[in-house]
């Protein structure tokens, strides 16, 4: 897969984004200061554990945080060079759905009950275009037939319940891509999923992407599901990227001891382990790291410097940065 | 959808059998002699018996009963031994006032409770939201009587804009349905915020937000239809209470309905009467019920092809 950013201008261009949370009176940083673009057309991945803000993030995008309790606090997110952090909510309505659409994680829960998948579909058509009631309904058949799913016109009228996970995950992209969306945010599609539906899932996507050129953020804790989306990836731990790279350069030359871990914790299906390599360990809650890095409690290679002080960015090659004193001999990156 | 409507309604054929059963017997369980209460203490034995045989009492239960059944399916519930009035004419007549009296007390609570409880939830720790609490606490503590009462002093007595009591006109009903719906409205609210704010958290809820639809259109098209199916039951199941209940109500604001009658009747000891109310009460609850089915049907798809 090649780069197609050709443009000068990235489509989505988040810089030093913070978004607290408010919890017993106190706030904490959930994303704390993050960085990262997203060329026209362009896969990028965001990895990490649970907790780590991906999801946070991706909301913020679409503005969604639930506030209170969360609170976007600082930074630019600029999607064809506006931010949408300034844009009034009548604005970002009609960012939602049509130019950004989100897919999640639990396809189970994401339809509402009561109204059929068509009604469903037909709502974001009915807001982003000039469709009519039965131009809607072919539309929104013509959809359902591209993500795959059998017998378009009877399911059309179903309900969601007489679905299964997978093609209501399939109902969920075809909603998010009706509009023909130049981003769409895709926050863990597949975790809830059957390995196999998983896989016919991701080939769907894969394909949709082609034929659409709409570029995906791809939200995941799979490195292997990375592996097989993703142009790039950023690696985010407790708040932060520590590690940004084309998805070659991150498998084969992973630089953040974290990194490293999650590499490690792929099981390889050629040896035969006792036990699965592992990141002892959690993630932080935030706000508790006072100094040093964030993951110096839990990294092997951790020296005393790292629990003395924070590690900046460094910039390995011209898309490689890692957050680790390891590469201090690199030049600090720049953004 | 009518299949299982059928089904329901036959499905309440043994109910209102064992019911039957139930208000049959409660004459010949209940301690005092239908006779004497009728015709005094003081008739002698001769007229007593003879009474007795007239009154078919004599008969084995089973034939009673058969003739019980038999006279209730042609709608006749006897005489009242009170005041020798018919009483399935005397139920028509009073069945009116309190189904105009409930109707109107739900139409309060339900107008004033689904729309506070929504205000409620989507303005969650607001001002407003708190006093709503506080208000719905306090009308589900007041008593009825009590209630009734002060409204009447204020708006009968000191302001005089409604009558204090007694049937009529559109004014007579106001302040008895305001004193019947009041603490369904409290429970209504309560019921209504705790349900929208559940339904809120909803991934479905985020899912049409994220299409860019607007905040109250999320709110009335996505949670409501969710949130209400709770709501539907729960005051379904209130209407069937208070349909029976507007007993202290009526007998506060002298309406003549069936509450009162049925209070009149159980101290007079007319039987009749109270074995003919236990019967209509209960076919109210279950009619009521299986309206709520149906409307809940109507709700939530999931439950239509099942």
């Amino acid at each position: 897969m090649t780069h197609r950013g050709t443009d000068s201008q990235p489509l989505l261009d988040i810089r030093d984004l913070v978004v607290k949370f408010k919890s017993d009176g106190r706030e904490f940083a959930v994303v704390d200061g993050i960085s990262f673009h997203i060329n026209k057309g362009e896969t990028l991945g965001v990895v990490g554990e649970s907790g780590c803000g991906k999801s946070v993030t991706s909301l913020s995008i679409m503005q969604l945080i639930p506030t209170p309790p969360g609170k976007i606090t600082g930074g630019e997110i600029r999607f064809r060079g506006d931010n949408l952090l300034d844009l009034p909510e009548k604005r970002m309505r009609k960012v939602r759905g049509n130019d950004i659409s989100m897919i999640f994680q639990e396809p189970m829960t994401s339809l509402n009950p009561v109204f059929t998948v068509g009604e469903q579909i037909d709502e974001v058509l009915d807001l982003h275009t000039d469709l009519n009631k039965a131009q809607q309904r072919l539309r929104s058949i013509e959809m359902l037939t591209l993500v795959g799913i059998p017998r378009p016109e009877q399911i059309y009228d179903a309900y969601p319940y007489q679905l299964s996970g997978g093609m209501r995950q399939r109902v969920m992209i075809a909603i998010g891509l009706a509009c023909e969306p130049q981003l769409l945010i895709a926050d863990e599609p597949t975790t809830a999923l059957d390995v196999t539906i998983q896989a016919q899932i991701l080939e769907l996507m894969g394909n949709l992407r082609s034929k659409m050129d709409t570029a995906i953020l791809f939200i995941t804790h799979d490195l292997g599901v990375v592996a097989e989306m993703c142009d790039r990836v950023v690696v985010m731990y407790a708040g932060q990227v520590v590690e940004e790279a084309d998805v070659d350069s991150l498998f084969n030359n992973p630089r953040h001891p974290y990194t490293r871990g999650l590499l490690d914790s792929i099981p390889d299906a050629t040896q035969k382990v006792e036990r699965l390599n592992a990141i002892s360990g959690m993630v932080p809650q935030p706000g508790t790291v006072e100094r040093g890095c964030r993951f110096a409690d839990r990294c092997s290679k951790a020296t005393d410097h790292c629990f003395q002080e924070a590690p900046p960015l460094f910039s390995i090659d011209e898309k490689h940065i890692s957050r680790c004193w390891l590469d201090k001999d690199h030049p600090r990156f720049a953004s | 959808m009518l299949n299982y409507i059928l089904r329901r309604l036959f499905g309440m054929v043994p109910v209102l059998l064992v019911i039957t059963i139930i208000a049959f017997l409660f004459v010949h369980l209940t301690p005092g002699d239908p006779i004497r209460i009728m015709y005094g203490a003081e008739i002698d034995q001769a007229t007593y018996q003879e009474m007795r045989e007239r009154a078919g009492f004599n008969d084995p239960l089973v034939v009673q009963y058969g003739r019980y059944m038999a006279n209730m399916l042609k709608g006749d519930f006897g005489i009242s031994y009170r005041t020798r009035v018919n009483v399935s004419d005397e139920i028509l007549r009073r069945f009116g006032y309190t189904f105009v009296l409930t109707v109107l007390a739900m139409f309060w609570a339900i107008v004033i409770g689904v729309g506070v409880g929504i205000l409620s939830a989507t303005r969650r720790n607001s001002l407003a939201d708190r006093s709503s609490m506080i208000a719905t606490i306090t009308a589900l503590s007041i008593p009825e009587f009590w209630f009734g009462l002060m409204i009447m002093q204020l708006f009968a007595v000191q302001l005089g804009w409604f009558p204090t009591s007694g049937s009529g006109s559109w004014q007579h009903l106001i302040l008895p349905s305001i004193t019947l719906g009041l603490g369904v409205a409290a429970t209504i609210v309560r019921f209504t915020r705790s349900s929208v704010l559940e339904v809120l958290r909803e991934d479905y809820v985020r899912t049409a937000r994220a299409k860019g639809q607007k905040e109250s259109v999320v709110i009335w098209r996505h949670v409501l239809r969710n949130a209400l199916i709770p709501v539907v039951t729960m005051s379904g199941l209130q209407f069937g209470f208070l349909i029976g209940g507007a007993v202290v109500v009526e007998q506060v604001f002298a309406w003549p309905g069936l509450g009162s009658y049925l209070i009149d009747s159980i101290l007079g000891r007319d039987y009749p009467v109270i074995q003919a109310l236990i019967l209509l009460f209960s076919l109210q609850f279950l009619v009521i019920n299986l309206l709520v089915d149906i409307s809940y049907a109507f709700l939530n798809p999931q439950i239509r092809y099942e």
